[in-house]
């Protein structure tokens, strides 16, 4: 008996679909378009996050040594701050090493630096700081403990740079939020006003299975099952679309903008998104369902 | 079968489609409302299959009483009642045979079952030869036909046709109304909507009048 009841389901909702192919062509594009835009955000927002977090690790502190101290002052300087636990890895650029990369960095201009008489660049400790410290507060108490110390020229960790970036994380991390609850809720009020589109040219059909006797269940049923139909095939193509979309604009941004990225790899949907992506489809299709069909039920 | 004490309609914009219809049909009657449009019959045939509820009065249904009855226990209810419309309230885009088969196939009957009960009724109505054609391609008598199969599948005690004939010429209207005498014959209690009172006098055992929601040749309640 239940299997029976169950291959009428089924079928009634593969007949729905097939009866109907021209709406619901209409529902799944519609909905392929809404959770297309959701896709786009949560993959524009995840990259931003892993290039943010990259900028953030990269954050170092360079600490310049008086020129005139002595080889045991400068490591007990560079013992003390590798002794500090904001410190990650401290690395030693002496004044000859600093003239050199400052050659390398001038590349064509580097002969400018061939008339010095004497190296003005004065010794350095640069510092990379731990993964959980790469941050604006950390960052301050560490330079505030290796001011502290003796035989040190200047210390420079990019303070003015730093305090923007941090604004412009907490700005886009608002904006973000705000943008992407605004996108979900379209997505959905787009959703279930398709889907109540698709019940409401179907209504006489409601009306007619009511007349014969059929349970408000066994007629919700076969929808619930086109729902879910519509939103797998909806979450599906749109992921596909989103997919080919970004492995045709990947390679162009790695190569143009390689420099901001700094060695990120930009990532597609990680799996459990992509997964919550589908699962968000099929959800919204029943709930479409769900919310649509109360009043065509009432006769 | 069917009985109706003192019921009121009145709909939410005041206007009142019933007042006081007190009556009784009995197990295997044929009987004809008739009465000009708007005189209420609709709505009588509506409260019989729980499409709407009276505003006031008791309406006792095979021995259930409607104005109690649970809002989940009303598809059963329907199961024992086929009912007919004027316009035939057919699926178009399914074939006859779809049609017909609908309204056992939602109460969840076994596929041999329903075909065997499928073929029945189609030859009771005379389209047996017509299982794969849509209901646009066939006449109006034929469609009318498909809407009576449908109704009688599931072999209803009770059977209500609101202007079953409406939209169809004299001739396709007897034999329509053959058909639903025949079905009268095997046991079924039927009740036909109309405002064709020549119909009414032709066919009914029972002939109830009504003008502007009250009965008015109450011997025949």
């Amino acid at each position: 008996m239940l299997l029976y009841r169950l291959f009428f389901f089924v079928r009634e909702a593969v007949q729905g679909i097939k009866n109907n192919a021209f709406i619901h062509a209409i529902a799944i594009g519609t909905i392929t378009f809404a959770l297309l835009t959701f896709g786009i955000f949560i993959i524009t927002v995840i990259n931003l996050d892993r290039i943010f977090d990259d900028w953030g690790k990269r954050m170092h502190v360079i600490v310049y040594l008086d020129g005139k101290s002595t080889e045991e002052e400068t490591t007990a300087v560079s013992e003390a701050i590798a002794g500090l636990p904001q410190t990650g890895k401290v690395t030693y650029i002496s004044k000859e090493e600093a003239l050199s990369m400052l050659k390398e960095n001038l590349q064509n201009q580097a002969g400018i630096l061939d008339n010095l008489d004497e190296n003005p660049l004065p010794p350095s400790l640069e510092v990379q700081l731990k993964e959980e410290h790469a941050n604006p507060q950390s960052i301050s108490i560490f330079v505030k403990e290796v001011k502290k110390l003796n035989n040190i020229s200047d210390v420079d960790y990019g303070q003015e740079w730093l305090r923007k970036f941090s604004a412009f994380i907490s700005m886009i991390k608002l904006v973000g939020t705000g943008v992407g609850g605004f996108l979900l809720l379209a997505t959905i009020f787009i959703i279930s006003n398709t889907i109540k589109l698709t019940i409401y040219s179907r209504r006489d059909e409601i009306e007619i299975m009511k007349l014969v006797g059929a349970t408000n269940l066994s007629i919700q049923i076969p929808f619930f099952l086109e729902g879910i139909t519509q939103g797998f095939l909806a979450s599906l193509l749109s992921l596909g679309i989103l997919y080919v979309g970004f492995k045709l604009l990947i390679y162009k941004i790695t190569i143009d903008y390689s420099l901001y990225l700094g060695y990120v790899d930009i990532i597609f949907l990680p799996q459990k998104l992509f997964a919550a992506l589908i699962l968000l489809g099929i959800a919204l299709g029943i709930f479409g369902c769900v919310f649509s069909m109360g009043r065509f039920l009432k006769v | 079968m069917i009985q109706m004490f003192d019921v009121y309609k009145v709909y939410p914009n005041k206007h009142s489609a019933l007042t006081a219809i007190n009556l009784h049909i009995n197990k295997g009657d044929f009987t004809f409302l008739t009465g000009q449009s708007g005189a209420g019959k609709t709505t009588m045939i509506n409260l019989i299959f729980c499409a709407e509820r009276a505003t006031k009065g008791q309406i006792v249904v095979k021995g259930i009483n409607l104005g109690k009855i649970k809002k989940s226990r009303i598809p059963y209810l329907r199961r024992d009642i086929g009912v007919v419309f004027q316009d035939f309230k057919l699926l178009n885009s399914r074939t006859v045979f779809e049609n017909v088969v609908f309204a056992l196939e939602v109460t969840g009957a076994r596929r041999a079952e329903i075909k065997r009960k499928a073929w029945q009724v189609l030859k009771l109505v005379g389209l047996q030869n017509r299982l794969d054609a849509t209901p646009l391609e066939l006449s109006g008598g034929e469609q009318q036909r498909i809407a009576i199969a449908r109704a009688i599948i599931n072999d209803p005690t009770i059977l209500l046709a609101d202007e079953p004939t409406g939209n169809l010429d004299s001739e396709i209207t007897h034999d329509i109304m053959e058909l639903f005498k025949n079905i009268n014959n095997r046991g079924t209690t039927v009740v036909i909507a109309t405002h064709n009172n020549t119909l009414a006098q032709q066919y009914a055992t029972r002939h109830l009048t009504l003008e502007r929601g009250r009965i008015i040749n109450p011997e025949e309640q």
